[in-house]
């Protein structure tokens, strides 16, 4: 066992913080060493932990369900763009492991705050919310503000605590227990995809408020403030930079559209007429401000005013690619203003734009096949393209009205509930509603949908090498090499996830070195200078860390009883040939791309599972032994 | 033969149009179109700009839907191309 080059924990709070809501306990424990060295921080810290603590077969939203909320040993430094907090649970809507982030200023609270990742156990007697000032932690009242969305409750805890605080809340939909519900900061940055907000909301727990005034303390500051100059001319030199200021990823609808990564009518089709209002310069007039996130030059988010329509004066987050997407061509639906107000109330009633858009698309599928009618849907006509009823139906799933009650549990039960073959038409994997790119037009990123330790997950592993050509092109339509492809990409996620980078920053980077390389070796010096462990100087170690995390996910649901079967797709994709260019006549060619992943990644070709060797090579021999144990190893 | 070039984004400012068709001789290639034939319309120095910039793979150029990354392509009879700054999506 190698030791610590340096005993002092640089660069991190050094202490986790353990919120018992059930006995109202909050505890500080030391971050474990071995913990930091192994796996980093932010993602693999959340990975680590929750195998750890979380018994397989727990139910999701039971006391026994824990949460862990991360960020990195670079989060609250110089740094830029080390803002993310990573949600890490065990999901109520897919039954997997889920790991969520959301940008924002949270995570560089709670570090200022002293701590390196909260983890969260029990459930609450009635409504509750913690409010964290530096080393004092209360768990309040939350009962006045039950019930409210997601900005009156940052508003009423404000006036409780202090005007500073940074918030992470659950809206109503959380409350509700809708499956896709989410955890949404003061500033709607949202940690979205997996139905978080519902885990807190079976906790009894409405937000955590947090103030803090430490500040980490680097390991070498004068060799990591050149490191962060060095990076701020990198981002300005990037041609990644000034797209994403100027747009941030609205900047790309159009031209993903072309590229035929853009899926439409619940991903029937991939045509729309007029979808030239989503051109970047129409989109850029409703652009009021731009807004970041902590320690971020890029600010690649916006603020929106709509000045006419039936929503005219709204001004809110502008909704992103992926909202854009959910709430637009997958519905049929080019309205921007009923658009931007379906976002709206995602981000209020806290629920998961991509899910929520998805869902609807669904719907409109099957009132147009017949399958539901419009008694079944308290009346609305769902059809394709009806910017009405996409506002409508987003606010019933938020608050489980009506037919809401029933969507509210995700494409796969409601399918299920719904039954006469609408199961046909649930577009997911592993039960997480699919986002934005058709994954027939881009085979290693379609690959990473069906293989995802998360489900339907377009960050796990966006494919910049087939989506964009960059840094180099690979023909995003060839089979071949796809497996390699896609473990690289997933492996490179992991690991900036573990030191808790933003991708859209990496994106930037990586585009201004004109290198993955470099990227990477910029990582390893930035974790080097701030924390003096001798392991994160290797780029080659923070990439092995990635493959560790990676595969440890994996574990975690290979334990809850995942396996081949699981990494699959809908048939849509695999029988109905892509009608138009550029991937005209493709499908999607599930088995023998997982046969091809499944060797490079050394997992077992039959069950997917990762053998023991495998598991050994990347240090996790604990893991390997409990699964053997539960005898899920494959002999 | 004619081809339809539509621009987005800095490049679409630059250039002071949404789009254009262009008439090339048969084997023209995407340098071709960048140099000679935008060159007439847009100027010189902004046509030789924008190849320098697909160069460095600042901008993306798609051809019917697929990039292309090199100024060797040879264009077709109705190939439809997008020119547009390199960017990214996300949730």
């Amino acid at each position: 066992m190698v030791s610590l080059a340096v005993q002092k924990l640089y660069g991190y709070a050094g202490r986790i913080l353990e919120i018992d809501l059930t006995s109202k306990k909050a505890t500080k424990v030391e971050t474990p060493r071995e913990l930091v060295r192994n796996f980093i921080g932010a993602r693999g810290f959340g990975a680590k932990i929750l195998w750890d603590r979380m018994k397989p077969g727990t139910d999701p939203l039971s006391p026994e369900s824990v949460m862990v909320l991360t960020w990195s040993p670079l989060t609250g430094t110089t740094a830029q763009s080390f803002h993310k907090v990573y949600a890490m649970f065990k999901s109520p809507l897919t039954g997997s492991y889920f790991r969520s982030t959301g940008g924002g200023f949270f995570a560089a609270e709670a570090k200022f705050a002293g701590y390196d990742a909260i983890v969260i156990t029990g459930r609450a007697e009635k409504p509750t919310y913690v409010w964290i000032r530096d080393d004092e932690v209360e768990f309040r009242d939350a009962t006045r503000m039950w019930g409210t969305t997601v900005d009156g409750t940052v508003e009423m805890i404000r006036e409780e605590t202090e005007r500073e605080a940074r918030v992470l809340a659950i809206g109503p939909g959380g409350e509700r227990l809708v499956k896709i519900a989410c955890l949404v900061s003061d500033d709607y940055r949202t940690p979205g995809r997996g139905g978080s907000g519902a885990v807190w909301g079976a906790k009894n727990l409405k937000a955590i408020a947090v103030r803090g005034t430490k500040r980490p303390e680097l390991f070498k500051p004068d060799e990591f403030g050149k490191l962060v100059r060095e990076q701020v001319e990198v981002y300005k030199k990037s041609s990644l930079f000034d797209p994403f200021h100027r747009l941030g990823t609205n900047s790309i609808v159009y031209s993903f559209y072309t590229l035929g990564h853009h899926p439409t009518y619940n991903f029937k089709n991939t045509e729309l007429e007029n979808v030239e209002v989503w051109r970047p310069e129409v989109l850029e007039k409703y652009v009021m401000k731009h807004v970041g996130c902590f320690g971020c030059m890029i600010a690649c988010g916006k603020k929106w005013k709509l000045t006419k329509g039936p929503f005219a004066g709204l001004y809110h987050d502008f909704p992103e690619y992926e909202t854009h997407w959910s709430m637009g061509p997958t519905c049929g639906v080019t309205n921007l203003e009923a658009i931007q107000y379906a976002n709206m109330l995602c981000d209020k009633y806290g629920i998961d734009t991509i899910s929520a858009g998805n869902i609807v698309g669904f719907v409109m599928e099957l009132y147009e096949k017949g399958i539901v009618t419009e008694r079944e849907l308290d009346g609305l006509r769902a059809r394709w393209g009806d910017p009405d009823v996409l506002v409508e139906l987003v606010r019933k799933i938020a608050l489980r009205e009506g037919v809401g009650n029933i969507l509210a549990e995700g494409t796969v039960r409601a399918a299920e509930i719904i039954g006469r073959g609408a199961e046909r038409y649930a577009m997911h994997s592993k039960g997480l509603e699919l986002p934005a790119y058709d994954p027939r037009a881009a085979k290693a990123h379609g690959l990473s949908y069906a293989t995802s330790n998360i489900g339907g997950s377009h960050m796990i592993g966006w494919n910049k090498y087939e989506i964009l050509g960059m840094p180099e092109r690979f023909d995003p339509l060839a089979v071949e090499g796809k497996g390699e492809l896609c473990k690289r990409t997933q492996d490179q996620i992991a690991a900036y996830e573990a030191a808790g980078w933003c991708a859209f920053a990496e994106l930037v980077q990586t585009a201004g070195y004109g290198s993955v390389e470099q990227t990477m070796d910029w990582i390893a010096r930035a974790l080097y200078a701030a924390t003096g462990i001798e392991e994160f100087r290797d780029p080659r170690y923070i990439w092995l860390v990635g493959e560790r995390v990676y595969n440890l996910e994996r574990a975690f649901n290979v334990r809850e009883g995942f396996t081949r079967k699981e990494d699959w797709l809908p048939e849509r994709f695999l029988k109905e040939p892509f009608p138009r260019a550029p991937a005209k006549g493709q499908i999607f060619e599930l088995e023998k791309l997982l046969d091809d992943y499944y060797a490079v990644r050394g997992w077992d070709l039959k069950t997917g599972i990762p053998t023991r060797r495998k598991l050994e090579e990347l240090g996790l021999k604990d893991v390997a032994d409990e699964l053997e144990k539960l005898g899920k190893l494959p002999a | 033969m004619k081809v339809y070039v539509e621009f987005l984004g800095y490049a679409a400012e630059k250039v002071g149009r949404r789009w254009i068709w262009l008439e090339v001789e048969t084997g023209c290639t995407l340098g071709d179109l960048f140099t000679k034939h935008l060159g007439s319309i847009v100027g010189v120095e902004l046509s030789r700009a924008l190849a320098e910039a697909f160069a460095r793979r600042e901008l993306v150029v798609a051809v019917n839907g697929r990039t292309v990354d090199s100024l060797e392509h040879v264009l077709e009879d109705g190939d439809r191309l997008l020119v547009f700054p390199i960017a990214a999506g996300g949730a």
